[in-house]
């Protein structure tokens, strides 16, 4: 009820803000150009006629990039910004708890998200449908879900930063720090710490299935994996993604779990330390 | 039951962020403050910048956690039943600054909502004085239209306690009166009011009980009448009359309560205690000195003030 309140108020807020306007507009222009690019020029695999199914193959690396960036920039200032400017205190004067505003901003801010990924995808449907011959809704519809998940796996992040810290710059820092590694700089990382643990050399054999684990670790490599899940086991699928390992951590349906845990992880240490800290 | 029930309350800051090179001497914003607000008093918090009074709310409200004591509100812990204090509690904070892009009317929505009241936002509107900005967005309120919004959203749900710091922050004389005229309403209708201050105007005309806070330590406590004769309750009169005879010198240094009594010329000078200033001019026009012109000084709940936040605590008897 009290999470409710704040949410609601939170997303009264940003609702009207020019932050939630631009990003509409970014990304429309994102998907709706995607869709055109890809069903124009980009030929399907064995040519023909590009299925939807294609499409939203082709949409999920710009997608994993694009969505961590607004959703950070919706959720590193959400708690930070409240206690620079003194309405943390307008906020707790009113009897909600610490966790009632962690939770409620994340829930507001989530619903900004949605506003932009609905807009975006219903345009860059009509432009599918418009250049494809085949359009599957039901796959679409699953894949603006999954990209709900990685925008709120972002904003769990952001506004986790935002909660344990007192300043939004320092927030900011912080977001942009973990998105890069996480997001463009994940696999060198993996070299690296693969390199010092085996004394400053490459191993010769191919690495283990808690490699390939770890590869799949960051939020982005996660809603890729559980996109895929969404989409029919079909031969088009199976000659994009090639064969599935054994082990049930780098089936693709895991995708689901490692996103659910980058929910709910970084959002429970953001409030823990938000709890324990002097206003 | 007390409203505010402060015991032994420490806060100390950690000087820095514990960075080596960045580390300065621990601060001691509270040192083991004992503080009682009976239930239906208007205590007025007073005390200068920095001594401690927004520490105090803070802790009352669980915004910042005392490094030792503990703090009661409503009979509630102030820690661990903090939301429940909330739910009873009316707050019109410092430093704080509203929703920019929202409206008056959501403002006082959200209180609403959140405090579960059945209150109409345009009532406490209209009561707060900010009306004709109900709709309009808060980003474009002054200083003193904030404050009022806020006040507004503190008195949402009839509140047992309301707790305001530093409520005429902003607010011109008539703005500051009508806050005063809010307070007292609300007293009347069974609420605690805890208000602070550093201008002692603004608690003077209004507090039944007023505690002087200063370097983290509550210094004095008493009624304002009790703070006025504590600072000894010497009034000097200036008194210009008509003509002076010798018999009223004498009749005016003979009443109690006067100290001394200087004339020079048609001009009278005398030390009294407060209480005696009328007889003191009654007096004078008795005895054939008719009063043409006179002036006070001194003695003020000001000076008071002054006393216990400037110089040594004790103030002279």
């Amino acid at each position: 009820m009290s999470t409710l309140a704040v949410a609601r108020k939170d997303f009264q807020d940003a609702i009207r803000s020019r932050v939630l306007l631009g990003l509409t507009g970014l990304f429309v222009l994102f998907v709706a150009g995607a869709s055109y690019f890809f069903a124009r020029i980009q030929p399907a695999p064995g040519g023909g006629d590009p299925t939807a199914l294609v499409l939203i193959f082709s949409l999920l690396t710009p997608a994993s990039l694009l969505v961590p960036i607004i959703g950070l920039a919706l959720g590193y200032k959400a708690v930070a910004g409240e206690r620079e400017s003194g309405r943390i205190k307008l906020l707790l004067s009113l009897p909600h708890s610490r966790l009632d505003v962690v939770l409620g901003k994340t829930l507001g801010r989530t619903s900004v998200l949605v506003v932009p990924i609905i807009v975006g995808f219903a345009v860059g449907a009509a432009v599918i449908f418009w250049q494809s011959s085949r359009f599957t809704p039901v796959n679409y519809l699953a894949f603006a879900f999954v990209t709900v998940l990685l925008g709120l796996a972002y904003i769990a992040i952001g506004v986790a930063i935002s909660s344990a810290t007192t300043s939004t710059f320092r927030a900011l820092i912080g977001g942009i720090s973990l998105l890069a590694v996480l997001e463009f700089l994940w696999q060198q990382v993996l070299i690296a710490v693969v390199y010092l643990v085996n004394g400053l050399s490459l191993p010769q054999q191919p690495p283990g299935d808690w490699y390939y684990f770890l590869q799949n670790l960051p939020p982005g490599s996660a809603y890729s994996s559980a996109a895929r899940s969404l989409l029919p086991q079909n031969p088009t699928t199976l000659a994009i993604t090639g064969p599935t390992p054994d082990a049930f951590y780098l089936q693709d349906w895991f995708g689901f779990v490692i996103l659910a845990v980058w929910i709910v992880v970084p959002l429970v240490l953001g409030y823990l330390r938000f709890e324990g800290t002097d206003l | 039951m007390a409203a505010i029930e402060l015991d032994g309350v420490t806060k100390r800051y950690d000087g820095g962020l514990g960075l080596p090179g960045r580390s300065s001497d621990p601060v001691e914003a509270l040192s083991d403050l004992d503080l009682t607000v009976r239930e239906g008093d208007i205590y007025g918090f007073l005390g200068p910048n920095g001594a401690g009074k927004s520490t105090t709310i803070n802790v009352l409200l669980d915004f910042v956690r005392p490094t030792a004591g503990s703090a009661r509100v409503l009979d509630l812990d102030a820690r661990t039943e903090s939301q429940q204090v909330r739910e009873r509690v009316g707050v019109l904070p410092e430093g704080f600054s509203p929703y920019d892009r929202l409206t008056g009317r959501q403002h006082l929505d959200f209180a609403i909502e959140s405090k579960d009241a059945a209150d109409s936002p345009s009532e406490i509107a209209e009561r707060v004085g900010i009306a004709d900005a109900l709709d309009r967005k808060a980003g474009g309120y002054s200083k003193g239209m904030a404050q009022r919004l806020v006040l507004g959203m503190a008195l949402v749900g009839q509140p047992d306690l309301l707790i305001l710091d530093e409520p005429s922050t902003g607010l011109d004389p008539n703005g500051a009166r009508e806050m005063r005229d809010i307070v007292r309403a609300e007293r009347d209708r069974g609420a605690t009011v805890f208000f602070s201050s550093h201008v002692l105007g603004q608690v003077e005309p209004v507090c039944d009980r007023v505690g002087i806070l200063r370097d983290g330590e509550l210094v004095a406590e008493d009624t304002v009448e009790g703070l006025r004769e504590a600072a000894g309750g010497e009034t000097t009169l200036t008194i210009d009359v008509e003509r002076l005879p010798d018999d009223a010198v004498t009749a005016v240094r003979a009443l109690d309560g006067v100290s001394t009594v200087r004339a020079d010329g048609q001009r009278l000078t005398v030390d009294c205690a407060d209480g005696a200033k009328t007889t003191v001019l009654s007096t004078l026009e008795d005895n054939g000195a008719p009063v043409a012109d006179f002036d006070t000084t001194g003695a003020s709940l000001e000076e008071v003030f002054a006393s216990y936040t400037t110089g040594e605590p004790e103030v002279r008897a």
